[in-house]
């Protein structure tokens, strides 16, 4: 085993070693001060160059585990390991004085196992396994102030995660089967797509539809697919701020990266992808709207990442519904990525040290700083924002005709509403700040989320360069991108004054606002209602709409009490006697 | 050979009434009784076995099961007969409660989920 | 003396003896019979292992007698790993008993020390256990015949250890079928004698019985032992027993006793019959296939409507047997198709999954009802809402009882994982659309009934119930066969491939 080998099963093995001692007693007190360095060898890796094409296979775990690194796994390591990396510094100051410190780093390194694992996951059962420990984990870190809001979040978020699940579990076993095992992604992955194409001679031939519908719907629901949304903008606000900033920046991003492993790249599915990019275009407008009438510095940010998860959702979908731009498309949306992972960690660390800022402390070089990577989000000109936005337009310019025309103002649109909510962003986090009498709590806070910022802002910048194939470097160069990205910053700007110009006009719009997770709610109010008492019920729903619902209920119980009758017949001696000689003829018939 | 049909026949036709009594009576010590007879009837069949050995002697193989079936039906109807009087003492009569004609008491009964209802 | 004669004799004179000592009073016999059970089961099942794994199936004429009138000892893949199964449940289940009969206190289960359920349970235990191996490595159907009627007696003897009249009648019950279901598998034996004058396994296997007199006799046997394996719908005796039997008890009945008729119909079918069904017994397969899938239909939806545990877990326990019987109609080799080959047209994941979920059934199943033991022993009530909250008291046990449900349910990484993974693969490669549905509704319907027994424990109750404290030893026994039921889920070659000695045709 070479170094690079040893260092790429250090990735999710040293995290993953440091959980399982968890219940050691000595070394869970010293997990907190632990956890910044189990991301250690991921970073390392992702730094290393020429590290590509490091591979390994553990044949004795399970039915052997493939782990291997390829340019975009790198890219998505670089990300995922920094993020974790300044996270786990954060979240030791942060809950320097929790008393369930303890538990909540045990959850933290076991989500980073399976995070970064899954990075590094070669086959289709190894990336799953570490996909289902991240989503389970990371439930402990939601729900893990045990408020009544944290825990309603983490309801919705373990529904909608066991629904993911079942749908990717589906489609990877569709895959499975094609390939008539657990198949590598790349080259072996393509083949086995190819056969699900084809005819319906070959085993699952024909499913090609199925298999990519429930591949993106699976990891849609990480990756906050509207929608399938509905948790995000419940969980992301109520984790701790440390966790926050890992679901939005990496951990819907492991989504993306499913996306962009499993699904076809050379066989063309158009209505898939035209239904994925009419979506993502929808999601990036949706998000902005709820995400303006919200009331949570931390809200706005969630809805901020559905918003932006739709341009990654435009790109995935570019490819599905026309391979030749593929290549293309896929450095697009592994920039997307990065650029937004470290954007937004960064931004919501920023909320955590803004809440523990002492009364003394510079509060405006402070909003400054927090501002620039709300900017750099908002696609402000010599900003990696303004670069991705300008490979997503190159991507449409690709695919030509309709799609260009349509989307184009679209995409301009879309992007001036991302300024707005930065804008909103800003002000929410401004009301937050201060106050607090402890001076030292920000500044041990302010250590890593600078880090993240300064490292985001650099890297969002000529990173990509360096870790997306050749052909992304038809990127536009940032000339380009100054005058087009002038255009959206300059459009909010005057959206924004329209707005705070004429207040009295507007009044009703500005005090406008959605409930934190939007469909949820609904949903929780239309399952209240069916159970409300009657009365209450026959105001809002009408009369025999009650009658139905109760009759429902009434029938599933008359339903189960036919069950167990039917149950108790089954001891009575004649039956059972006919049942055991008409099955020993049945049986002995139908030998014959 | 015509004594070893009859032997079949008989053996078959008392499985059979064992099997009967089994399944139609609701006093315990009748059902045991059938299982018994079942047992009897099968023994028959088997010693009804048409002889395996050169020379045409009597295959021991089938009466050494015999034997050994008969210790072990021995042993289960003692043992079910034990059950069967802890039965009627327990609950007052030597029945199976769906066998008669009660209500079964059973937490997962109709009754319990009618009762939920309410 | 060769190394398959000691062990295997080991394997059944072992728990024999400890049975026998037990008879003993006083706790140290109990304890010391326990010991030489438990220990001679475990090295039998790993020597037996070793020479399988090393030198292929091995045999064992007891006392130098052969078929037709002597017992012949007979090891292949099938059987260590069954008894290796039964030696580990066994162990922990055993070392569980000896805490929860130790100063459990219960008047309803008369379990107190000196109580009658205290003394009787060990030696019933290990008698039950002398006849599971025997069951396991009988090489003729007459051994299997006389095992199996031991085994049908000490299984009841444990459900009638309680002494409520609920118990006493769910044993009733329980005797009564498992007696008529061993009547109906004697008369496939007396059958099959009349035919081909054998009763050895290999013999029979070796003369091919095809025809009306072999047909009925494997209609009367599998049916006979069907009820025994409380296949659906000859289910009904079972939630009752299973749930009125003390805690331990509950775990072997659904753990073990109704693998072994079921391993026997296994036996019977692939290796006994073997190929003669593949082209003719097809329908014969279909209608075994469709009684496993009514079973967990029927046994799921039935365990979400139990307002009981230990029934939920019975319940479910029917809802499980059903996946072990879907394994039959995906056996033959579909004509064509692609996947491995197996030998006798046989495919090797089908058989392969079926067996890998009795065996990880088995483990998560024990550590589901020595959980539930803990907790209703904990608050003295069985029913549902009585154990709310409970998972703050009893987090290690709350744990076990997840864990077994993960398994359960086939959610990675676990053993029902792996076969439920086999056993799907083994449907999807043969376009068999339908059973691979039923075996993922089932896999859903399981998710929903463990989780309505964890909404339960993770409630937050205003009013504690009274509790009492739990011996440790009650806790991590069942936490260490959740484990190995998860455990399973990552070293499945080394089984599948120790299953694939003697594979589909041992002899």
């Amino acid at each position: 085993m070479s170094t690079l080998e040893f260092v790429l099963l250090l990735t999710p093995g040293l995290p993953g070693l440091l959980a399982v001692t968890w219940p050691l007693r000595r070394l869970r007190r010293a997990l907190p001060r632990l956890a910044a360095l189990a991301p250690l060898p991921a970073l390392a890796l992702a730094l290393t160059p020429g590290a590509e094409g490091t591979a390994l296979v553990l044949p004795a775990v399970f039915t052997g585990v493939h782990l291997a690194l390829d340019a975009v796994g790198r890219a998505f390591l670089l990300l995922t390991a920094a993020l974790w990396t300044a996270a786990a510094w954060y979240a030791e100051r942060y809950h320097a004085q929790d008393a369930r410190r303890e538990a909540f780093f045990g959850f933290f390194l076991l989500t980073m196992a399976g995070n970064l694992g899954l990075v590094v996951a070669a086959d289709i059962l190894a990336f799953y396994l570490c996909f289902a420990t991240m989503t389970f984990a990371a439930y402990g870190l939601v729900v893990h102030t045990r408020t009544g809001e944290a825990l309603r979040a983490g309801r919705v978020y373990i529904v909608m995660a066991i629904i993911g699940e079942m749908g990717l579990l589906s489609g990877l076993f569709i895959l499975g089967v094609a390939s008539g095992g657990v198949p590598l992604f790349g080259l072996e992955l393509e083949a086995t797509w190819l056969l699900l194409g084809g005819g319906t001679e070959a085993v699952g031939g024909g499913m090609g539809g199925v298999a990519v519908l429930l591949l993106v719907l699976g990891f849609g629901v990480k990756a906050g697919l509207t929608p399938l949304h509905l948790w995000l903008p419940l969980a992301h606000p109520v984790a701790p701020t440390a966790a926050s900033a890992l679901l939005s920046g990496v951990m819907i991003k492991a989504g993306v990266l499913g996306w962009l492993r499993y699904l076809p790249t050379e066989s063309a599915y158009p209505l898939l992808g035209t239904a994925l990019m009419v979506i993502g275009v929808g999601a990036a407008f949706y998000g902005v709207v709820a995400g303006l009438a919200q009331g949570d510095a931390k809200t706005v940010l969630a809805y901020s990442s559905i918003s932006q998860m739709g341009y990654v959702a435009l790109g995935v979908g570019a490819i599905l519904l026309d391979p030749g731009v593929a290549v293309l498309a896929l450095a697009g949306v592994v920039f997307y990525v990065l650029h937004h992972g470290m954007a937004k960690g960064a931004l919501f660390l920023s909320v955590g040290v803004a809440e523990r800022l002492g009364t003394s402390q510079p509060k405006w070089s402070f909003l400054f700083i927090a501002a620039l990577p709300a900017l750099a989000l908002a696609g402000a000109p010599f900003t990696g924002g303004a670069r991705a936005k300008a490979v997503v337009k190159a991507v449409i310019e690709e695919l030509g005709g309709t799609w260009y025309a349509v989307l184009d103002p679209l995409l301009l649109l879309a992007a001036a509403g991302t300024t707005l909510l930065m804008a909103r962003f800003l002000v929410l986090l401004e009301r937050r700040m201060g106050g607090h009498t402890d001076e030292g709590g920000a500044l041990g806070l302010a250590v890593p989320w600078l880090a993240v910022s300064a490292v985001g802002l650099a890297a969002s910048l000529w990173l990509p360069l360096a870790y997306v194939p050749p052909e992304a470097l038809v990127l536009p160069p940032l000339r380009v991108g100054l005058a087009e990205a002038a255009g959206p910053v300059l459009l909010a700007g005057a959206l924004a004054w329209l707005v705070w110009s004429a207040p009295e006009r507007l009044g009703a719009l500005t005090r406008f606002r959605v409930p934190a997770g939007d469909l949820v709610v609904l949903f929780e109010w239309a399952w209240s209602r069916t159970r409300r008492l009657p009365q209450e019920a026959f105001l809002s729903f009408g009369e025999d709409m009650v009658e139905k619902v109760r009759n429902v209920q009434r029938e599933s119980h008359e339903y189960a009490a036919w069950l167990a009758e039917r149950d108790l017949y089954l001891m009575r001696g004649p039956l059972l006697g006919a049942l055991l000689l008409a099955f020993t003829l049945l049986v002995g018939a139908l030998l014959l | 050979m015509s004594t070893d049909l009859i032997y079949l026949v008989t053996g078959a036709g008392v499985s059979m009434l064992g099997f009967r009594g089994f399944v139609t009576r609701a006093h315990l010590f009748w059902k045991i009784l059938g299982i018994n007879l079942m047992g009897s009837g099968i023994f028959l069949i088997l010693i009804a076995a048409p002889p395996r050995l050169p020379g045409g002697e009597a295959d021991p193989v089938p009466q050494a099961m015999v034997l050994t079936g008969i210790v072990v039906a021995l042993s289960a109807t003692a043992l079910a007969l034990g059950v069967a009087l802890r039965v009627a003492v327990r609950t007052g009569r030597p029945y199976l409660e769906e066998e008669a004609g009660d209500p079964v008491d059973h937490p997962t009964a109709a009754s319990e989920i009618r009762r939920e209802m309410e | 003396m060769t190394d398959v004669a000691l062990w295997s004799t080991a394997a059944v004179a072992g728990p024999l003896l400890g049975a026998i000592l037990t008879l003993v009073r006083g706790r140290l016999f109990t304890q010391l019979g326990l010991a030489v059970a438990a220990a001679s089961s475990l090295l039998a099942g790993l020597g037996l292992t070793r020479i399988v794994a090393l030198e292929g199936p091995g045999r064992h004429l007891l006392g130098g007698w052969g078929a037709p009138l002597g017992i012949e000892l007979l090891a292949d893949g099938l059987a260590v790993i069954m008894l290796l199964t039964t030696a580990g449940v066994g162990s922990a289940v055993s070392l569980y008993a000896t805490a929860y009969f130790g100063d459990v206190d219960d008047p309803g289960m008369d379990v107190a020390p000196g109580g009658r359920a205290a003394r009787f349970f060990t030696p019933v235990w290990l008698l039950l256990w002398t006849s599971l191996n025997g069951v396991f490595l009988s090489g003729d159907l007459f051994n299997l015949y006389v095992n199996l009627e031991i085994l049908g007696l000490s299984a009841a003897a444990v459900v009638t250890l309680a002494v409520t009249a609920k118990a006493t009648l769910a044993g009733m019950r329980y005797l009564l079928v498992s007696l008529v279901g061993s009547m109906l598998f004697l008369l496939g034996v007396a059958l099959l004698y009349t035919a081909y004058g054998t009763l050895s396994l290999e013999g029979l296997a070796a003369a091919g019985p095809t025809g009306v007199v072999p047909a009925v006799a494997l209609g009367a046997m599998t049916v006979g032992l069907a009820a025994k394996t409380a296949l659906f719908p000859l289910h009904a005796w079972l939630p009752p027993a299973h749930s009125a039997a003390p805690a331990p008890g509950s775990a072997l009945l659904s753990a073990l006793v109704v693998k072994a008729s079921f391993y026997i119909i296994v036996r019977l079918w692939l290796h006994v019959y073997g190929v003669g069904l593949v082209g003719a017994g097809e329908g014969a397969l279909l209608f075994l296939g469709a009684l496993g899938a009514g079973a967990v239909v029927w046994g799921s939806l039935l365990a979400l409507r139990q307002l009981s545990l230990k029934r939920l877990i019975a319940y479910s326990t029917v809802a499980q047997i059903g996946y072990l019987f879907i394994m039959f109609p995906l056996l033959p080799e579909v004509a064509g198709g692609v996947a491995q080959e197996g030998e006798m047209g046989w495919r090797v994941d089908a058989w392969g999954g079926g067996i890998y979920h009795a065996v990880s059934h088995a483990f998560a199943k024990a550590a589901m009802f020595l959980a539930a033991g803990t907790m209703t022993y904990a608050v003295a009530d069985d029913s549902l809402p009585s154990i709310s909250g409970i998972a703050h008291r009893l987090p290690m046990s709350f744990l076990a009882f997840g864990l077994g449900g993960l398994s359960l349910a086939g959610l990675p990484p676990s053993g029902g994982f792996v076969a439920k993974w086999l056993m799907l693969s083994a449907a999807l490669a043969t376009d068999r659309w339908l059973w691979a549905g039923i075996i993922a509704l089932g896999g859903l319907l399981t998710i929903a009934y463990v989780l309505l027994v964890m909404r339960y424990a993770l409630e937050v109750r205003e009013t504690p119930t009274a509790f009492r404290s739990v011996p440790r030893r009650m806790e991590w026994t069942a936490m260490a066969l959740a484990l190995t039921a998860v455990a399973l889920g990552f070293r499945a070659v080394e089984i599948l491939d120790l299953l694939d000695v003697g594979g589909a045709a041992p002899w």
